[in-house]
């Protein structure tokens, strides 16, 4: 692959991978190299040519067994932790907003972690990373009914989290 | 469909969603990345054929060329290191303890020990009632010396086929005889002989070969306290080689000869 592409591939989906892999319990310390590895593949396979417009997928693929080997890496190694919000979050000039964000995405987390896998990547690529039903469905694999209903459910499971959380919220308040 | 983020009006899951949604990688991953992959694409790392050029001739040949610089070297820094060990006569406890603690290796012979700030070459008698042999002191190598010798081993190398220097035959054998050193330098270096253009080098490298290899029975003669084949050897490198490389360190020996002998 000519370094052109190469670079315009990361400039243009490195930010997709690395929350991909952040979410799919790649543990933090872990989440910038599996990051790279993704983008290695692309030049360490000879005569790779990836169809125009499905470069995000081919990456998602990729990025997918990636995340798969480092979560395996890490239970043998039985030092998985969740991601660290401190790490994750970008730098903001507002201490009292960094530090709502950064509990916002902890609870975030908490709450796609007790999602099943195929609800979870759903939500993540439909809520969160801005795609489009036919776009995941070709992306995944799967039929885009098969997109719709598990999105459904996963919303389902999130919004009933969230109502769970608020109360925990409000008790503890109160 | 909508999104979650356009549909609810709850504040608290909109944070939530737009946490995640803003959600970046730290600054300058984006660039480590593009510089790593830049470096490893530019320099092969990443093709599956990246070693194969060391099939090539070229590559066989800088596999070898590594591997007698290496050799090279290791005989360059350590070059008696082999000399422990099989010599019929080994010196006693007492001889042993007053010999550098940072030679490990005197275990098994009569010691070389480099001694750091000391100019010349001394001989030291252990005491009379140890029935030992005396412990030889020899000054560190000169640098000049240890890369002639390194050259010397790989050109000698490259003329035989493939002997690393630290494959050498070891030096506390018998001893080597003494009225025949094998010096071939003074007839060998007359540039008169052959073509120039090929011979020359051969020559050269012939002669500084031959040089390392009195030297080297210098030290061997050195190692055994042997001064008689010690000044021969001397006298057959001046005789030999007036403008030799190795000349510092014969002149340390010749300084060495020099002194009385210590009772």
């Amino acid at each position: 692959m000519p370094p052109s592409a190469l670079r315009h591939l990361v400039k243009e989906h490195y930010d997709f991978i690395w929350r991909l892999l952040s979410r799919l319990n790649v543990t933090t310390p872990e989440v910038d190299d599996a990051a790279q590895q993704v983008f290695m593949v692309l030049v360490s396979r000879e005569g790779l040519v990836i169809k125009p417009g499905s470069e995000r997928a081919f990456l998602y693929g990729v990025a997918l067994r990636v995340a798969k080997e480092f979560r395996r890496k890490a239970q043998n190694a039985l030092n998985h932790i969740s991601p660290d919000p401190d790490v994750l979050i970008d730098r903001a000039p507002d201490l009292e907003a960094v530090a709502e964000r950064s509990q916002a995405r902890r609870q975030l987390d908490r709450i796609l972690e007790q999602m099943p896998e195929n609800l979870k990547e759903a939500f993540i690529l439909f809520e969160l990373e801005d795609m489009s039903v036919p776009e995941i469905a070709e992306l995944v694999g799967i039929p885009t009914g098969t997109v719709a209903s598990r999105l459904r459910r996963a919303r389902a499971l999130f919004q009933k989290a969230v109502a769970e959380l608020q109360a925990r919220r409000e008790g503890g308040e109160s | 469909m909508k999104r979650l983020l356009d549909e609810t009006t709850d504040d608290f899951t909109r944070a939530l969603l737009v946490a995640g949604i803003e959600q970046r990688p730290p600054a300058g991953n984006k660039r480590r990345v593009l510089i790593a992959l830049g470096a490893g694409s530019a320099l092969g790392l990443f093709s599956s054929q990246a070693l194969a050029w060391l099939g090539t001739s070229g590559g066989k040949l800088s596999l070898l060329g590594v591997a007698l610089g290496m050799a090279g070297a290791v005989y360059a820094v350590d070059p008696w290191s082999e000399t422990q060990g099989s010599s019929p006569a080994a010196p006693s406890p007492a001889a042993l303890a007053e010999t550098s603690p940072r030679e490990p290796r005197l275990l098994g012979g009569p010691a070389v020990v480099p001694e750091e700030g000391n100019d010349g070459v001394a001989l030291q008698g252990v005491g009379p009632d140890t029935g030992a042999l005396p412990v030889v002191t020899t000054p560190s190598e000169p640098s000049s010396t240890s890369e002639a010798r390194a050259r010397a081993a790989r050109v000698r190398g490259e003329r035989d086929g493939v002997v690393p220097a630290s494959k050498e035959p070891r030096r506390d054998g018998p001893p080597p005889t003494v009225a025949a050193p094998t010096v071939a330098a003074p007839t060998v270096s007359t540039p008169e002989v052959g073509t120039p253009g090929e011979v020359e080098p051969v020559v050269e490298s012939a002669s500084l070969d031959a040089e390392v290899r009195l030297v080297d029975d210098m030290h061997w003669a050195a190692r055994r306290n042997d001064r008689e084949a010690l000044a021969r050897f001397v006298a057959t490198y001046h005789a030999s080689f007036p403008d030799g490389q190795l000349k510092e360190e014969v002149s340390a020996f010749a300084a060495r000869l020099a002194r009385p002998t210590t009772p």
